[in-house]
């Protein structure tokens, strides 16, 4: 026997002789606990489902806890159920925005400056210089930025940030030669889109906003040698809807397809032409899919993508939705306005906000400054419509109820194009 | 027979349950005993121990590892016991040597026993768990490693580590001239 085991010896001998006198008397004691005490459910402990010595030592410490500890912990959880709230918020995507807001600034492109006018018309300020002119404005649903056509060669597509004013170039696929359509928004305002040709084909592009990226989505179904027009993102982010129309169409009249961002999921409105440079827009309700579109011939029809049904609502063009999309505005020997209720009733009573006309806007000089000639957009709060006059010379701003007189703002340059050359800023809280 | 036992407290069955808690208490008391050394403390942490075993007994995944979960319960309770005390700055209250019966001879037995005495109090509670578990209980080293739930590298060190203190301590304690009155050389 070494040194080592006569000393284990020793302990144990030590141990056993000090134990010996125990003779526990506590029995009955546990036994008179334990009789008054209700067992816990198989599923309800910790024990079942954790190591059984993390449970029994937390428990044993959890017995006499001390006010700073409690403290602290609370503390703790406090910060991390802030933490996770700032960081769930800023993963969430923002809702779309729609309905009514805040008239914030009109926005004019007035030659080779970007103007910017208060609701009133009053208080002028140049935004940016357009060296080559700009056209087909499109306000982001934040009311933040501005996306336009710029006229170089060729053509690009530009972002400005109204606050600061800093302008983004949106880079291009390889090979565009022209841009197609003015851009649409993605309704968070991170994305837009808008159709470009390379001389050969046409594409559907989607750009970030930021200008980091470009990418001309694949259609996958569709025929590579269709022309493609007007794509409008829808307001629930889920879908663009666009024209395609075959190249040989001498009436450019075309097809109204649905498909994800992303080029798949291509669905076809089938049997249902539309004037393929008249376009087509999404109601700004996310719960209703429901698209305007002017007919060939020069009809305005309203299209339920989810019913397949569609209301021809009249003889015209330019249909425009208000914010809250409870209205329609088109032309027909001038702009009309009328109840979204009421044309799906088809009960349609017209409200014209100034004098009508027939044939073209040129044969009535008189009526500068007192009708439009373009499609009319809409104030956020959904009182107004503005678009140029109808001698190109200025912006206009009538009360969409037809009531009161007009605000007008002149420009410097004549705009001669129907695209959109005046927009409102909306003030969303 | 101690399976059939476990398995009908575990449904509930408060007479099986007061046969298998009979069957223990002693080891278990001892087993308090001997890591707190305190009587009341040792009492107090072996009933909690037995009440919860009561309370948690149908959460108990097997049967047949009764006995070291029961173990682990009183052996658990008596760290934490240790630990709450000397955080507080309790002394421990150690028992009278005087009122403890021993065998047989020997002013060296009375030596050794409070040689032992003060050099295992002065051990980490972890320490004296497994040398209980070991020198008491008898518990191969894998099964007190098994009992604690730790390494049974972690285990081996432990009782290495206390078993040498207490050994220093003894040493300390035979040391010629360790009872040299204080300010003279040694």
């Amino acid at each position: 026997m070494n040194r080592t085991d006569r000393f284990d010896d020793l302990i144990s001998d030590w141990l056993h002789a000090d134990a010996e006198h125990r003779v526990p008397e506590h029995l009955d004691a546990v036994l008179r606990r334990t009789r008054t005490e209700r067992q816990h459910p198989a599923w309800s402990s910790l024990q079942r489902w954790l190591p059984m010595d993390t449970v029994t030592r937390f428990q044993g410490r959890m017995a006499a806890p001390r006010p700073l500890i409690v403290f602290a912990v609370l503390v703790a959880v406090l910060l991390a159920t802030m933490g996770v709230a700032l960081f769930v918020g800023a993963l969430r995507t923002p809702a779309p925005a729609f309905g009514l807001a805040d008239n914030g600034r009109i926005l004019v492109a007035d030659g080779s400056a970007l103007r910017s006018y208060a609701a009133d018309g009053t208080d002028p300020i140049v935004v940016a210089d357009l060296a080559n002119n700009a056209s087909d404005l499109v306000m982001s649903p934040d009311g933040r930025r501005l996306a336009m056509i710029v006229h170089t060669a060729p053509p690009t597509a530009q972002i400005l940030t109204l606050d600061g004013g800093k302008v983004v170039t949106l880079p291009l696929p390889d090979g565009t030669v022209d841009i197609g359509s003015p851009a649409s928004w993605s309704p968070d305002a991170t994305q837009v889109t808008f159709a470009a040709t390379d001389g050969t084909r046409d594409h559907i592009v989607v750009a970030d906003a930021d200008g980091a990226r470009t990418r001309a989505i694949t259609i996958q179904g569709l025929a590579k040698t269709r022309y493609l027009w007007s794509p409008v993102w829808s307001p629930d982010g889920d879908s663009i809807a666009f024209i395609s129309s075959p190249p040989a169409a001498a009436n450019q009249t075309g097809t109204i397809h649905v498909v994800k961002p992303d080029g798949t999921g291509l669905q076809t409105l089938a049997d249902l032409d539309a004037s393929a440079p008249a376009g087509i827009s999404w109601a700004p309700d996310p719960a209703v899919r429901r698209l305007l579109l002017t007919r060939p011939g020069n009809v305005v029809s309203l299209y339920d993508v989810a019913a397949q049904k569609e209301t021809v609502i009249d003889g015209g063009f330019w249909p425009t939705w208000s914010p809250d999309g409870t209205r329609i505005s088109y032309w027909t020997d001038g702009t009309v306005v009328v109840s979204t209720a009421d044309v799906l009733a088809q009960r349609m009573t017209k409200v014209r906000p100034y004098a009508s006309f027939t044939e073209s806007c040129q044969t009535y000089p008189e009526l500068a400054t007192k009708a439009f000639c373009g499609p009319a957009s809409w104030s956020p709060d959904g009182t107004r419509v503005i678009a140029h006059d109808i001698a190109g010379g200025s912006v206009v701003s009538f009360l969409a109820d037809g009531t009161g007189s007009p605000i007008v703002i002149g420009l410097a340059t004549n705009v001669t194009d129907s695209g959109t050359a005046a927009v409102w800023q909306p003030i969303r809280k | 027979m101690t399976r059939d036992l476990v398995e009908r407290a575990r449904r509930g069955d408060h007479d099986a349950f007061a046969e298998l808690a009979g069957a223990a208490i002693s080891r278990l008391d001892a087993t308090a005993w001997l890591m707190l050394r305190d009587a009341d403390r040792a009492t107090d942490a072996v009933q909690n121990a037995l009440v919860r075993a009561w309370r948690d007994l149908p959460t108990l995944r097997d049967p047949d590892r009764f006995d070291a979960w029961l173990r682990r319960l009183v052996v658990n309770a008596c760290i934490d016991e240790i630990r709450r005390t000397r955080r507080s700055r309790l002394e421990l209250d150690v028992n009278d040597i005087s009122e403890i019966p021993f065998v047989a001879d020997a002013s060296s037995a009375i030596a050794d026993r409070d040689q032992l005495e003060r050099a295992f109090v002065r051990l980490d509670p972890d320490e004296r768990a497994v040398i209980v578990l070991h020198h008491y209980l008898d518990l191969p080293l894998p099964e007190v490693a098994a009992t604690l739930r730790i390494p049974l590298g972690t285990t081996k060190s432990r009782l290495y580590r206390g078993l040498r203190q207490m050994r220093a301590a003894l040493d300390a304690d035979a040391r010629p001239g360790a009872d040299i009155p204080e300010g003279r050389p040694a």
